[in-house]
This record gives structure tokens, C-alpha cells and sequence, in this order.
């Protein structure tokens, strides 16, 4: 009974510093957006580059971001919440905000991963046609 | 969805707990592979730019043309800068990938053995992986601050 405790409390502990680092980690993503926006009005008062695909970039990574950050946040409240009324409802919350924040980067990659492979094919076809 | 309090020695999941889990660790095995693929991939680019580094300056000269104090900085040792920052990147990626497809594994191990261990073990993996992106998030935000003023605050 006493090691299962100790168990619980690892555990506990491991989830809720996970927590912390993913609040701070949030938080840090949110200025990291400020800045980028810091550095699309400099951009555009020194005229610098194409405005349009500057500010289409610009709201891209900030919508991905966003969504990053928030789901992170949501992980970290639901995991405090969890750990403080001893509550089946928070963690599952929390785990879905976990499973969306691994689900953006994931299709993401997969986007990534079809371009590469699309770069790959056209090299390759460019490659064969020169021979 | 039930909504039943804890005991307060003992951890588990509910159904729609364990299916998230189920989901995260799948992804996060998922994003792990990518990463540590894309870290093999600069591991490679990195032992062909340094083995064919002549080579390759001859051919970019050709498509794009690099001007005399470039090329003088690549040949002094810019190669090596260049290896650098290939070598730390694709080493960031593989503990980025270790770390996501431990923390799946584990999550999966859980899952199917219901050791409350391997839970443990799961989260110290997400603790880890969580604290190196935000220790790689705030050198990221350092750096976009400084650049930011080098670059603008040096045109007005």
C-alpha cells in the first residue's frame, strides 16, 4: 500500500512539473508570437521584401502556434485541476488537449514529409529526363 | 463521461482517458520517427557537404555565382561553422525524437500492462521533452530578439 503510494506520488509529481513546463512553454510560444509580430510592422515600415507573403506567412505560423500554445495551456490547467479536486473529467480533458497539441505537429509533419517526397519525385524525374 | 473522484493513493484512467492515451502515444511515436529521420538526414548532409565540399562550391557557383569574400569565408573554416550547426541540429532532433518515442512507448506499455510504472516512466519522458522545447524555445526567442534589433535598429 505504502509503495503504491509512492508510485501515485511520482507519478503526480512527473505530471504536475510536466504541467509547469508546458504552461511556461506556452507562455514562451505567445511572446515568440509577439516578437514575430514586432518584426512584421519593422518589416513593413522599412519596406523590406514582399508585404503580402510576409503577412501571409506571418498569420500562418501564428495561427499554428496559437493553436500549439493553447492546447498546451489547456493541458497544464486540466493537469493542475486534475491533481487538485482528484478528478477522472480533468485528466481525460487534459489528455485530449495533449493528444490535439501531438496531432498538429503530426500533420504537419505529414504535409512536410509529402513535399519532401514530392521534391524527391520531381528530382528524380528531372534526373532521368537529362540522361 | 463519468465524473468520479480519484482515491487518493491510486491512479487510473477512465475509457475516453485511456483512448487519448492510446492516440498520444501513437502520434508521439509518430512525431519521434520523423524527428530522428530528419535528424539522420542532416547527419548525412553533413558527412557529404564536408567530404564533397569543393565539389559542391563549384556547382552552387554555377547555378547562383557567390561572390570572391564568401567563397575566401566558406574555404577559412565557414564549412566547419556550417557542420556545426548541422551536427547540433540533428543531434536536437534525435533527443527531441528519443525522448517523444520513449514517452509513446511507455504509453503504450501502460495501456497494455496497466504498471502504473510505466506511467512513471511515460510522464518523465513528456517532462523531459517539454522542458528541452522550452529551454529550445527560449535560446529560439533570445535569438529572434537580438536579430530582430541588429538587423532593424541598424537601419534607422
Amino acid at each position: 500500500m505504502e509503495n503504491m503510494e509512492i508510485e501515485t506520488n511520482q507519478l503526480h509529481d512527473n505530471m504536475a512539473k510536466s504541467a509547469k513546463w508546458a504552461r511556461y512553454l506556452a507562455y514562451i510560444t505567445f511572446a515568440s508570437v509577439g516578437l514575430s509580430f514586432l518584426q512584421l510592422i519593422f518589416g513593413i515600415i522599412a519596406n523590406k521584401g514582399s508585404i503580402a507573403s510576409t503577412v501571409f506567412s506571418f498569420i500562418i505560423s501564428t495561427v499554428i502556434t496559437t493553436i500549439l500554445a493553447m492546447n498546451l495551456l489547456n493541458f497544464s490547467k486540466n493537469i493542475h485541476l486534475g491533481l487538485f479536486n482528484k478528478d477522472h473529467l480533468y485528466f481525460t480533458q487534459a489528455l485530449t488537449h495533449l493528444k490535439n497539441y501531438f496531432l498538429v505537429i503530426g500533420v504537419i509533419f505529414l504535409i512536410l514529409l509529402g513535399l519532401l517526397a514530392l521534391f524527391f519525385l520531381v528530382f528524380t524525374i528531372v534526373i532521368i529526363a537529362r540522361f | 463521461m463519468e465524473n468520479e473522484p480519484l482515491a487518493s493513493n491510486t491512479f487510473s484512467l477512465d475509457i475516453a482517458g485511456k483512448e487519448q492515451l492510446q492516440n498520444i502515444g501513437k502520434w508521439s511515436r509518430f512525431i519521434g520517427v520523423v524527428f530522428i529521420i530528419f535528424g539522420s538526414i542532416l547527419l548525412l548532409a553533413t558527412v557529404l557537404l564536408l567530404a564533397n565540399f569543393e565539389a559542391l562550391m563549384t556547382e552552387i557557383i554555377k547555378l547562383n555565382g557567390i561572390d570572391e569574400e564568401m567563397i575566401d569565408m566558406l574555404e577559412k573554416g565557414g564549412k566547419y561553422f556550417i557542420a556545426f550547426a548541422l551536427v547540433l541540429s540533428s543531434v536536437i532532433l534525435f533527443i527531441n525524437g528519443f525522448l517523444l518515442f520513449r514517452f509513446g512507448s511507455k504509453s503504450s506499455h501502460y495501456l497494455g500492462s496497466q504498471s502504473e510504472y510505466s506511467l512513471i516512466d511515460a510522464f518523465t519522458y513528456l517532462k523531459k521533452y517539454i522542458y528541452f522545447s522550452f529551454v529550445l524555445a527560449c535560446i529560439s526567442a533570445i535569438l529572434s530578439l537580438i536579430s530582430t534589433i541588429v538587423f532593424f535598429g541598424g537601419t534607422h
